[in-house]
């Protein structure tokens, strides 16, 4: 799986390429470790280009999910293809963490919440 | 009917090895999307299962599955070394909402057409699936 990091404002943004099963889930709860340790904790997954995630992957991002809530940041994800978001559904991971159809919705609702 | 034997390492990268594998015997058989998705995760939740529970990580030992594949069906069998498996599949609970593990064994029975949790005489663990091909079900109907 390919992991890039950017900007996005205050947030940052991983792109994440490939599939998400039990090793490169370990590399992505890496790559968080290190923004943490920047004292970042607004973080968004564009799942766009995410062809395969299992329950390994979706462990990691349960993972990075509880250490974000520690923190008192926050952990969106976008894109999730039509497959990734049924796996979802089944493991009723839906309505643990927040989805948004694309990423500008995302980033947005981060904005929105620090005007406030 | 095309019949495949594959074998790895009990490391986490053979999970890459073994997708790449499964996508090659998915063209070469002409496996449709819908069906393909359902044997990606059913035999990589199976194959986690054996590295995490059944191999315990174990690097000296493999992980082997054997394939059948035929105009209506998909047969996998994942066998791993290690011993113990089958009780600790009966003893698992409902994960927790926020568990990072236990979904594998329900992401199996979700999507198996038919699913087999059972022993060989060495006491390796062994998950049998089946999968029936949605196309072989569109011309049949």
């Amino acid at each position: 799986m390919e992991i890039t990091v950017r900007e996005a404002g205050t947030v940052m943004v991983l792109d994440l390429k490939g599939r998400l099963d039990l090793a490169s889930g370990s590399r992505l709860k890496e790559e968080v470790k290190k923004i943490f340790e920047n004292d970042n904790t607004q973080i968004h997954l564009n799942m766009s280009e995410v062809e395969f995630i299992n329950s390994s992957g979706l462990g990691s991002l349960v993972s990075i999910m509880k250490e974000v809530r520690l923190l008192k940041g926050r952990f969106t994800l976008s894109n999730l293809a039509n497959y990734v978001e049924e796996i979802f559904e089944i493991t009723q991971l839906s309505h643990i963490f927040e989805v948004f159809p694309t990423e500008q919705e995302a980033i947005s609702s981060f904005q929105a919440i620090s005007s406030n | 009917m095309s019949e495949y034997n594959l074998k790895y390492r009990s490391i986490p990268d053979s999970e890459e090895q073994m997708l790449d594998d499964l996508d090659e015997i998915i063209v070469k058989n002409r496996i449709l999307e819908k069906t393909a998705g359902k044997l990606r995760i059913v035999v990589s939740e199976a194959f986690t299962n054996a590295y995490l529970h059944g191999n315990c990580k174990d690097a000296g030992k493999s992980i082997k599955i054997q394939m059948q594949v035929n105009k209506n069906q998909i047969f996998a069998d994942i066998i791993d070394e290690g011993t113990g498996g089958l009780i600790k599949v009966q003893k698992r609970k409902t994960p927790e909402p926020m568990a990072e593990n236990g979904r594998g064994i329900n992401l199996i029975y979700h999507y198996s057409s038919d699913v087999r949790f059972w022993e060989n005489d060495l006491g390796h663990f062994i998950v049998s699936i089946t999968i029936d091909r949605e196309e072989a079900m569109e011309i049949n109907s």
